[in-house]
């Protein structure tokens, strides 16, 4: 199961580099929340950066985008290109196939949001000099990273969903952008409006102050391992040989 | 049953409402390369997917180097190779790379997997092209490729669905020699889907004729030839001098002869039934008439085929 594994992740990290088009299409898309995470905003916030949510949010928004990129090539890709009977003919496993086009997405989309951490931390520091070296606070950190994962991870599953029933990248990625974006989006929206409301405001704020930040974290994480889970089960279920021949 | 590679029994599968293989049986003896032959849409690539455990039978039973397509669809697929009907290559991949990656899939050691590339590449003459992305190569240059990805790990069973398709003559003829030296050299029992007839006559030791799902016929090409030459005749043109009208009507009305072109240097001959080409020959001799030139025009297996399927229309 391993060596298999090894191997398609072997193959798809050869094609993530190699489709036309494709260094260049995931280099520029990275620049700009790279940018943005790692530059603009930091520079903005100063010495406050390290207190804010904006590495939570990051680690949230960076692998979800690398992975809604990466991720809808994996099944939809093989078909416009016609590789995917020929895969599905080898002797590999299902799991195998599913594992090995999810695992080179999620490090991809880890390793761009670990760099953004990073040097968003540099940056806050060079701009904003207190004569003291400044950091994330150890749960920040934590969690960003501990996030970042199960976003990537749970994106990539919910990719594979989609990428499986898909005829073209170009469909994928447009459904993959409209089912994941979607709930982000609301949930901003929603925030945006009640936080207009002063009282409301106050008795949100309030009230996530007196919990545990460490509770919150694990509610959080426990809700979207359960998510990721469930997505990865359905991803196995409907990943039919037969299904992808008839299609 | 150790001599057979591939058993199909009484396979039907339906899509639905359609009836893409309908009570199909048949037999692939091991080594061989067997040629199945239909027009399209005849049910072949559906036979294929079934072969490989990609698509379950509706009825019916089919077992692959004696294994039931039914839950050891795995297996089956780790003993075979198959070139299906897109070449499969990754085409912003190399060459080097495409065999590489199958020869990880089918767990070579790197050893192994190195010299068995050099060897695959040096064969079909595309070794010092190695590093190049298979995506700038010609259609001919790909299939090649693809075919030795197929006989990477030195499969007991090959499965290719139209091969040659879209091919120059020069590629196809090339392709076909490949194919013949690797059941020479190797005994690979090779399962060929096709529509091209000469390229079935010239490689396959046996072949079968399906439409709409159903078998219209099985055996050697010779022997398939021979049979419908039987049943449907044959046409001989004989060439020399004298041949009269009262000649020729005393032959036909003798035998089963019938007269297509008659002239006094010409005569064009239709035999059917049990007359043979010899005692004719020997007839219009006795008669008078010169021979200078007899040909006879058997059938190909080209004619074979469109008379079954014209048949079972």
């Amino acid at each position: 199961m391993r060596r298999d594994l090894s191997t398609v992740i072997w193959k798809e990290r050869k094609l993530l580099f190699n489709q036309r088009g494709g260094r260049k299409q995931v280099i520029l898309t990275l620049l700009v929340p790279a940018a943005m995470f790692a530059i603009l905003l930091p520079w903005q916030e100063g010495d406050g950066f390290f207190e804010s949510p904006l590495a939570v949010i990051s680690s949230i928004l960076i692998p979800m985008l690398i992975v809604m990129l990466t991720i809808p090539e994996s099944f939809a890709g093989e078909r416009e290109r016609h590789t995917l009977e020929t895969l599905l003919a080898s002797r590999l496993s299902d799991l195998d196939i599913i594992y090995g086009k999810m695992i080179p997405s999620v490090i991809l989309a880890m390793l761009v949001f670990l760099i953004t951490f990073f040097v968003a931390a540099i940056t806050a520091n060079v701009t904003s000099w207190t004569g003291q070296l400044m950091f994330y606070k150890p749960l920040i950190a934590i969690a960003s990273i501990i996030l970042g994962i199960i976003v990537a991870t749970t994106s990539a599953a919910a990719g594979v969903i989609i990428s499986l029933r898909s005829p073209t990248v170009r469909e994928a990625q447009q459904t993959l952008m409209a089912i994941v974006m979607f709930p982000v989006l609301l949930l901003g929206i929603a925030g945006t409006f009640v936080f207009t409301i002063e009282g409301l405001r106050e008795t949100i704020t309030g009230t996530m102050e007196k919990v545990d930040p460490i509770v919150l974290l694990l509610a959080v994480v426990i809700v979207l391992c359960s998510v990721c889970f469930l997505l990865l089960r359905l991803a196995k279920r409907r990943f039919q040989r037969s299904r992808l021949i008839s299609d | 049953m150790r001599d057979i590679a591939i058993i199909i029994e009484n396979l039907t599968r339906d899509f639905g409402p359609i009836r893409a293989l309908d009570n199909l049986s048949l037999e692939v003896p091991r080594g061989t390369i067997f040629g199945f032959l239909g027009p399209n849409g005849a049910g072949k690539t559906t036979t294929i997917n079934i072969l490989l455990g990609l698509l379950e039978p509706t009825s019916g039973s089919v077992k692959v180097m004696n294994l039931d397509t039914r839950g050891h669809s795995a297996d089956i697929r780790s003993l075979s190779g198959a070139l299906l009907e897109h070449h499969g290559l990754y085409e912003q991949l190399s060459a080097e790379d495409n065999l590489e990656f199958y020869g990880r899939v089918w767990r070579m050691n790197d050893h192994e997997r190195r010299a068995r590339i050099e060897e695959l590449l040096t064969n079909i003459d595309l070794w010092e092209r190695r590093k190049e992305k298979v995506v700038q190569w010609s259609r001919g240059m790909k299939q090649k490729l693809a075919l030795a990805r197929v006989v990477m790990h030195r499969p007991e069973l090959v499965i290719l669905d139209e091969p040659t398709a879209g091919l120059d003559v020069v590629s196809a003829n090339s392709i076909q020699n490949d194919l013949a030296g690797l059941s020479r050299d190797s005994g690979t029992t090779i399962f060929m889907a096709t529509h091209n007839m000469s390229e079935a006559e010239r490689l396959c030791n046996i072949v079968a004729v399906i439409r709409h799902g159903k078998l219209l016929a099985i055996g050697d090409p010779k022997e398939l030839k021979m049979r419908s030459n039987r049943a449907q005749g044959a046409q001989v043109e004989i060439i020399g001098h004298g041949f009269s009208n009262e000649l020729v009507a005393s032959i036909t009305n003798k035998h089963k002869v019938g007269i297509i072109e008659q002239s006094e240097q010409k005569l064009v001959l239709h035999l059917t039934g049990k007359v043979d080409t010899a005692s004719v020959v020997s007839m219009l001799v006795a008669g008078g008439a010169q021979i200078e030139e007899v040909n006879k025009e058997k059938a190909s297996l080209e004619d074979v085929f469109l008379s079954l399927v014209q048949e079972a229309k």
